[in-house]
């Protein structure tokens, strides 16, 4: 950033200027001369700069193979190699829900069931209240297949 | 002939008592549930657990591979060993299945 200022002609306002942060250059000439005064690159211009090239970078060739079908920056989705791999169990999330609402005994019942990976969890409430938890071990479940 | 188990009449297929139609919307004596938290007496506890068994044999009915550990919340406001209600319930349980 380059700026073309007429020389001033106080050299005592121009020697308290020179503390600043910027560079006087051709300080002196003549009367006449014209000096051309160079600003110090501030953190702004550093910050403009680093900008411009990491535009120029994303802009490369390269960049754009890599990151080519529209996938985002910063999140795997790297689906392919995860259900290739046998070891790995791909778990629906969220897992299933589904809900049911009726009147017994006058007493609006809410009913709610979640069927996670290895529990089935239902639950059956009136006015709120959830204070009973029954539990069935899964290979008691099992044992009336066999 | 297949010794499945010492008590054959238990867990032993072939001399399954309960095995008609019409009795298979009966709970399975099979099933063990058990309590986990807040029994609040013995009518509840056995109220829960016949919940549970019945739960436990319809989701057995209706997909037989289903090898899942079934958790049963309650939170009925009285514990009403009543035919109807509990047939109530149990239609509102089938219907999120």
């Amino acid at each position: 950033m380059v700026q073309v200022h007429p020389r001033p002609k106080n050299l005592a306002r121009a020697e308290k200027r020179r503390s600043r942060p910027f560079l006087w250059r051709g300080q002196h000439g003549g009367e006449e001369q014209r000096s051309i005064t160079c600003y110090a690159p501030t953190c702004l211009h550093y910050h403009t700069l680093i900008s411009l090239l990491f535009v120029l970078g994303t802009w490369s060739p390269n960049y754009i193979t890599k990151f080519k079908g529209g996938r985002k920056m910063g999140i795997p989705q790297d689906y392919e190699s995860a259900s290739m791999d046998d070891t790995k169990v791909t778990v629906p999330f969220p897992a299933p829900t589904k809900q049911a609402v009726g009147e017994i005994n006058g007493v609006k019942t809410d009913v709610m069931s979640i069927f996670f990976a290895d529990k089935i969890m239902i639950t059956v409430t009136q006015n709120g209240r959830l204070a009973q938890w029954v539990y069935l071990f899964r290979s008691l479940i099992k044992a009336i297949i066999c | 002939m297949p010794l499945l188990s010492d008590n054959p009449t238990q867990s032993d297929p072939y001399f399954q008592t309960i095995r008609s139609e019409d009795d298979a919307l009966l709970p399975s004596a099979r099933f063990q549930p058990r309590t986990l938290l807040g029994a609040g007496g013995s009518n509840r506890e056995t109220l829960g657990q016949l919940y549970a068994s019945q739960i436990a044999t319809a989701i057995a009915t209706k997909s037989p591979e289903e090898s899942r550990t079934l958790m049963l919340g309650l939170g009925l406001a009285k514990a009403e060993m009543d035919r109807d209600i509990f047939l109530q319930i149990i239609n509102l349980v089938l219907k999120v299945l």
